[in-house]
């Protein structure tokens, strides 16, 4: 049997891939609209009523601004000292201490992997200054603790597109500097260096999934990851990965720091959800740094209108 | 006559000293200087004193007889009995701060979490030793059940550093808990190793 392949149709990989699942995400959002709209007037639409055919933006259906609504923001100051930045302790204050010492300036970022256009690039072509704009995310971490960050940055799925990854290309695997002289913690056998994490593509093809550069109006303290990380706010926030040097595609699943060092503990997904207990505590409850009573927890961290759909059918008990 | 002084004023200082880190907690608590997590700050803060006078009371006797300094014997109870205040103290916090006084939630961590089901243990442990530190206890008991019964302080101590080396270990650092589990066992060699040489 001949399989199609794209270039069957005089189209290379960069055509198909991107397109796809675009199309895949606008339809999401536009079923999760139109559900809650048929919902709210008590009737049912044709699903065909959008053209099915027409490239569309997911970008377009999302309010942004409306993400961040009715949050208080967590102030600067806990923001910048209460980090889990291994690379420079382990202690909560200790990137705080320690971070300066790192150089952030020149920064490449090096892409390879399954992708058409690999390339190493300058920080500020990744990511121009007047492309940012602000996303404010809650962020769950697995410890039990939460914070309101209004972050600067741009999309990640864009980002990635420009490198145009191959239709094999399934995960995406992202790196952080290596460099003990700046990054103390790196001389510990704490994780095995550099630390690295990954995302299924679709999840980081996600409107949602986001590279910040700056947050409170400024470029990114060093101990908050600067100057690149990964902000993806319905997963715990150890899969946000700070002072991002390489981004590589990959056909298979990547093998992320954590999981390496305590596979019993800690899943590839790592998707914010309460009803999945870490195995030394119970995820139900939440501190939000400021607050003296804990919070429930939510499921993909109250973002599952935008990200539900990507695990559809999965068994988030047994991928957790 | 003066050496006597000297010591008796240098015991009542040691007694004194199991109060700083209490005082070094209240002032930051009062300058509002307690970290974005004071609960979480506070709980650690506790735990740890309590750890460390654990350590400090199994140190006494030790010294003591390599030193023979027979008059500082006394700090023994006061220091044990300072490790039961900050151990109570950190259940307290956890119990009131970090738990909110809710009951189910408490029964849910002692049995889905090892490391709070060990702390839970060690206290347990402790608690009579507390109870019996004074004099009228002992007499009523008698000195040979009296002196079993505190033997309790090994186990205790144990539990209570393996509770902060699970804690610990979920981070994938346990080079801190390791240190003091070193110390203790240290402590317990000298002990055996004494124990053998009397017979």
């Amino acid at each position: 049997m001949r399989r199609l392949s794209p270039s069957s149709f005089g189209l290379n990989e960069r055509d198909t891939t991107p397109e796809k699942l675009w199309l895949e995400r606008r339809r999401f959002i536009q079923q999760s609209a139109l559900g809650g709209l048929a919902l709210a007037s008590g009737i049912t639409m044709p699903q065909q009523v959008f053209a099915k055919d027409k490239p569309l933006n997911p970008y377009v259906g999302i309010d942004f601004k409306k993400l961040g609504a009715g949050e208080s923001l967590t102030p600067f100051k806990d923001v910048t000292t209460y980090n889990n930045f291994y690379e420079f302790g382990t202690g909560k204050g200790d990137p705080a201490k320690h971070a300066h010492a790192l150089t952030t300036n020149p920064w490449t970022i090096k892409v390879d992997g399954a992708c058409a256009k690999p390339a190493t690039v300058d920080l500020s072509k990744l990511a121009a200054k007047k492309d940012w704009q602000e996303r404010i995310y809650r962020l769950r971490c697995v410890e039990g603790w939460s914070m309101v960050i209004p972050w600067l940055g741009v999309p990640l799925g864009p980002v990635l597109q420009r490198f145009e990854p191959l239709q094999k290309a399934r995960f995406v695997e992202f790196q952080t500097l290596f460099r003990p002289k700046e990054m103390l913690g790196q001389t510990s056998g704490v994780l095995d260096w550099p630390y690295v994490e990954g995302l299924r593509l679709d999840e980081a093809m996600n409107p949602l999934s986001f590279l910040a550069l700056g947050l409170y109006g400024k470029t990114l303290p060093n101990q908050n990851g600067a100057p690149l990380r990964l902000v993806v706010p319905w997963k715990y926030g150890f899969k946000s990965i700070k002072s991002i040097v390489r981004i590589t595609f990959h056909e298979k699943m990547p093998t992320t720091s954590w999981v390496k060092a305590t596979p019993q503990e800690y899943g590839f997904y790592s998707n914010v959800n309460p009803n999945v207990p870490h195995r030394r505590w119970s995820q139900k409850r939440e501190r939000r740094i400021g607050e003296f009573r804990k919070r429930e927890t939510l499921l993909f961290n109250g973002y599952g209108d935008y990200v539900a759909d990507l695990y559809r059918g999965m068994d988030l008990q047994k991928h957790f | 006559m003066k050496t006597k002084q000297l010591r008796t004023f240098v015991r009542y200082l040691l007694y004194g000293a199991n109060l700083l880190p209490a005082l070094v907690l209240l002032e930051r608590f009062l300058s509002n200087n307690l970290g974005p997590n004071p609960i979480e700050e506070v709980l650690l803060f506790s735990g740890f004193w309590a750890m460390v006078l654990l350590l400090i009371t199994l140190s006494i006797s030790p010294l003591v007889k390599l030193f023979s300094q027979g008059w500082l014997m006394p700090t023994r109870k006061w220091f044990g009995l300072g490790a039961f205040f900050y151990a109570l103290l950190h259940l307290c916090f956890y119990i009131v701060l970090d738990q909110e006084l809710n009951l189910d939630w408490i029964l849910e961590d002692v049995i889905d979490r090892w490391f709070i089901f060990l702390g839970s243990a060690a206290f347990l442990l402790l608690l009579p030793l507390a109870l019996t530190s004074n004099k009228m206890a002992m007499q009523k008991m008698g000195a040979k059940l009296w002196q079993k019964l505190h033997l309790l302080i090994y186990p205790g101590t144990f539990l209570a550093l393996l509770h902060f080396y699970f804690k610990k270990a979920a981070k994938n650092d346990d080079k801190e808990p390791l240190i003091y589990l070193a110390i203790f066992i240290g402590l317990m060699l000298w002990r055996f190793i004494k124990k053998g040489r009397a017979k």
